[in-house]
C-alpha cells in the first residue's frame, strides 16, 4: 500500500535530510525555478542582508550591477563612505516591502518623493536614505538632486536587470501618518525631529506586507515583463523593537511574518522564487554557528553558507556553479561583533539602548 | 614669454599643436618636457633645478625639449603641468560638494602632480599652472546623462591640490560635451609623445584610443591657456 509519502525523496524527511547529517551537510534546502546565467544583470536591494548576495554574485564574476557606480579612481575609503558599492543603486537599506514600493513610485513618475528635510548640525539629511552621507548634504537642493540620480539609477535597474534579488528585512516601520508615506528610520534617530502628531510607529501586518508585496512585483513587472526576483527574509535579528514585546518576541513576529509573505508570493508568481537564506541562518539544526557573539550579526562563515548553497541549488538544476574566489581573510567571533563590512542603518538604534 | 610645459603623454597634443598658432605668439617661446606614463616622476631637486634621476629620463627630456635636460625656472616666465595622470573626475550632476572634494582628493593623490609641484615650490615660487589630462573623447552613440560642471569639478581639484600660487587651466571652451567628454574630433588622428628610444617617424594612436588629442586641440589649448598664464 503506498502513501504520499511513500515516494517521497530523502530531504522531504527530517530524520535523513536533517537528524542524521551534520549541519553543515544538509543540502538540498532549495530548488531554484529558474537558472541564473552569468551573464545575467542582477540587482540586489533590501536589508543590510542583501548586501551579501551583491558581493557574492561579483566574486564569482556574476554580473551583478550597480546602476550608480562609483567613477574609476575613488578610493576604497570614498567609495565605503558614501555607499557608493552596497546596492545596485544609492537607494540605502530598503527595510521593508512598503519603501520597496516606494522607491517604485518615485523612480516611475508613479508619485513624487515628499518635500521633506531632516537638518542636523546645520546639515541636511534624505529622510529615505537616511545615513548615505557620511554628514549629511549642503543644502536641501543637493540633497534632492543627489536623490534624482538614484532614482534614475533605480528605474534603470528595474527596467534593465534580469535578475531582482530582495530581501525583507523589518515588518515595524514608522510612517508620516500626515503625509502617508514611510521612513525607512524613525525620525530623530540619525537626523530630524520626532513629532507624535505626525510620526506613527505601525508593526505591518501578513496582509499589508503581501498586498505590497504583490503590487511591487506587478510594477516592476508592468516595467519589466521578463524581470525575475528573488526574494530572501534577512536572518539579522531586530536591533530593537518599538512594539511592547521583548525584542526577541518581536523578532520573531517579524521574520515570520515576512517568511510567510515571500514564500507565498513566489508559490504564486512564476517570476518569483524565494530563497531561504533566512532558515540556513537561524534554523535550529544550525545551533546558531552562524552568528557572532552578539547573537545578532551573521559572521562570514554563515554568509558563505548561504552562498554556496544558493550556487550549489543552481548547479543542481542547471549545472555546475563556478568556484568561488576565496575570500581574502575570514573574521573570527571575536572580531566580528560589529559586521562593519555591512551597511544597516538599523543598528544605529543600537545607541539609543540603555546602557548597564 | 618664456614657457615651460611638463607633462606626460598629453603633452604630445600641446607639442604638435604650438607649429599651427607659432605666428599668433610671436614673443612666447614653448619648451617642452615630457615622456610617456609616469617616467616626469622621476625627477628630483637638485640646487634650483629640477634634473632627471635617470639617464633614460634626461635622454628623453633632450629628445622633446630639443636638448635640454634640466628644468630651470629661473629660466621661465610661467611653468605648466600638463596631465601627470590628474584626470578630471566624471561625476553626474547632483553629486554632493562632499563627494566632489573626496573625490578629487582621490584623483590628485592617484596623480603625480603634487610631488611634482612640491619639487617646484622647492626651487621657485612662481604662479605654476595646473592642466589635468583632457576629458576621454566622446563615444560614438554616447547616451547623454547630465554631469557636473566642468569648472566646478576643476575648482575642486585646485582645492585639492592645496598649493599656494597655482592657476587651474581647463581644456578650452567649447571642446566637451555635457557629458563630460570632450568631442570625438579632437582626438582624431592623435599622435603620441615622441620617445628617444623611439624611430623619429610620427606614431598615431590606435583608431580607438580616446584618452589623447590632436594637434587642433593642442592649438587650441595653448591659444586659451597662454593667455591666462600671461594674465595670471
Amino acid at each position: 500500500m503506498t502513501t504520499p509519502y511513500t515516494h517521497l525523496p530523502a530531504r522531504s524527511f527530517w530524520s535523513p535530510a536533517v537528524g542524521q547529517r551534520d549541519a553543515l551537510a544538509i543540502s538540498d534546502l532549495w530548488t531554484p525555478k529558474w537558472p541564473v546565467a552569468k551573464t545575467d544583470l542582477v540587482a540586489t536591494f533590501g536589508s543590510c542582508f542583501a548586501q551579501h548576495f551583491g558581493k557574492a554574485l561579483a566574486s564569482r564574476r556574476y554580473a551583478w550591477t550597480n546602476f550608480e557606480p562609483p567613477i574609476p579612481g575613488l578610493s576604497l575609503d570614498t567609495i565605503a563612505k558614501f555607499n557608493l558599492n552596497v546596492f545596485s543603486a544609492r537607494t540605502g537599506n530598503i527595510y521593508t516591502v512598503a519603501i520597496l514600493e516606494q522607491w517604485l513610485d518615485w523612480a516611475t513618475g508613479g508619485a513624487m518623493p515628499p518635500d521633506e528635510v531632516w537638518q542636523k548640525d546645520g546639515r541636511f539629511y534624505d529622510p529615505f536614505r537616511p545615513a548615505i552621507e557620511p554628514d549629511g548634504f549642503e543644502s536641501a537642493t543637493e540633497m534632492v538632486a543627489s536623490r534624482q540620480i538614484t532614482l534614475r539609477a533605480f528605474a534603470e535597474a528595474i527596467s534593465k536587470s534580469d535578475l531582482f534579488v530582495f530581501t525583507l528585512g523589518l515588518t515595524e516601520s514608522w510612517r508620516n501618518v500626515t503625509e502617508g508615506f514611510e521612513y525607512p528610520m524613525c525620525p530623530g534617530t540619525v537626523a530630524g525631529e520626532f513629532d507624535a502628531t505626525h510620526h506613527q510607529f505601525v508593526n505591518q501586518t501578513y496582509p499589508a506586507i503581501r498586498a505590497a508585496l504583490e503590487r511591487a512585483v506587478a510594477k516592476m513587472h508592468a516595467i519589466n515583463p521578463d524581470l525575475r526576483i528573488l526574494l530572501t527574509v534577512s536572518p539579522v535579528p531586530l536591533t530593537a523593537t518599538a512594539t511592547d514585546d521583548h525584542v526577541l518576541v518581536a523578532t520573531t513576529y517579524s521574520k515570520s511574518t515576512l517568511r510567510a509573505v515571500a514564500g507565498d508570493v513566489a508559490s504564486g508568481n512564476a517570476r518569483v522564487d524565494y530563497f531561504p537564506s533566512y532558515e540556513i541562518v537561524t534554523a535550529p539544526a544550525f545551533a546558531g554557528q552562524f552568528f557572532a557573539a552578539n547573537k545578532r550579526s551573521v559572521l562570514d562563515v554563515g554568509v558563505d553558507h548561504v552562498m554556496k548553497t544558493f550556487f550549489a541549488g543552481q548547479a543542481a538544476s542547471y549545472g555546475e556553479a563556478p568556484e568561488p574566489t576565496p575570500i581574502a581573510a575570514k573574521k573570527t567571533a571575536d572580531d566580528d561583533e560589529d559586521d562593519d563590512d555591512l551597511v544597516c542603518e538599523e543598528a544605529l538604534l543600537n545607541a539609543f539602548a540603555p546602557r548597564e | 614669454m618664456k614657457i615651460c610645459l611638463i607633462g606626460n603623454s598629453h603633452l604630445a597634443a600641446l607639442k604638435m599643436g604650438w607649429p599651427e598658432i607659432a605666428q599668433e605668439f610671436p614673443d612666447v617661446q614653448p619648451a617642452f618636457f615630457g615622456a610617456r606614463g609616469t617616467m616626469m616622476s622621476r625627477l628630483r631637486v637638485r640646487g634650483d633645478r629640477l634634473v632627471a634621476k635617470t639617464v633614460a629620463l634626461s635622454k628623453q627630456m633632450s629628445f622633446v625639449s630639443g636638448g635640454l635636460t634640466e628644468i630651470v625656472p629661473d629660466h621661465y616666465d610661467a611653468i605648466i603641468l600638463c596631465g601627470l595622470a590628474l584626470h578630471v573626475p566624471r561625476l553626474p550632476a547632483g553629486t554632493s560638494l562632499a563627494l566632489r572634494r573626496c573625490a578629487a582628493a582621490d584623483y590628485v593623490t592617484n596623480s603625480f602632480v603634487s610631488e611634482t609641484l612640491r619639487k617646484l615650490r622647492a626651487v621657485t615660487d612662481k604662479t605654476l599652472g595646473v592642466a589635468p589630462s583632457p576629458l576621454i573623447a566622446a563615444a560614438r552613440n554616447e547616451i547623454d546623462s547630465p554631469m557636473m560642471e566642468y569648472g566646478a569639478l576643476l575648482d575642486d581639484l585646485h582645492r585639492a591640490l592645496d598649493t599656494p600660487q597655482t592657476v587651474m587651466l581647463g581644456q578650452p571652451d567649447g571642446t566637451w560635451t555635457a557629458n563630460l567628454t570632450t568631442r570625438s574630433m579632437y582626438s582624431e588622428g592623435s599622435l603620441r609623445l615622441p620617445t628617444a628610444a623611439a624611430s623619429a617617424a610620427k606614431e598615431r594612436h590606435d583608431d580607438d584610443d580616446r584618452k589623447h588629442m590632436n594637434a587642433a586641440f593642442g592649438s587650441l589649448w595653448l591659444r586659451q591657456n597662454l593667455a591666462r598664464m600671461a594674465a595670471a
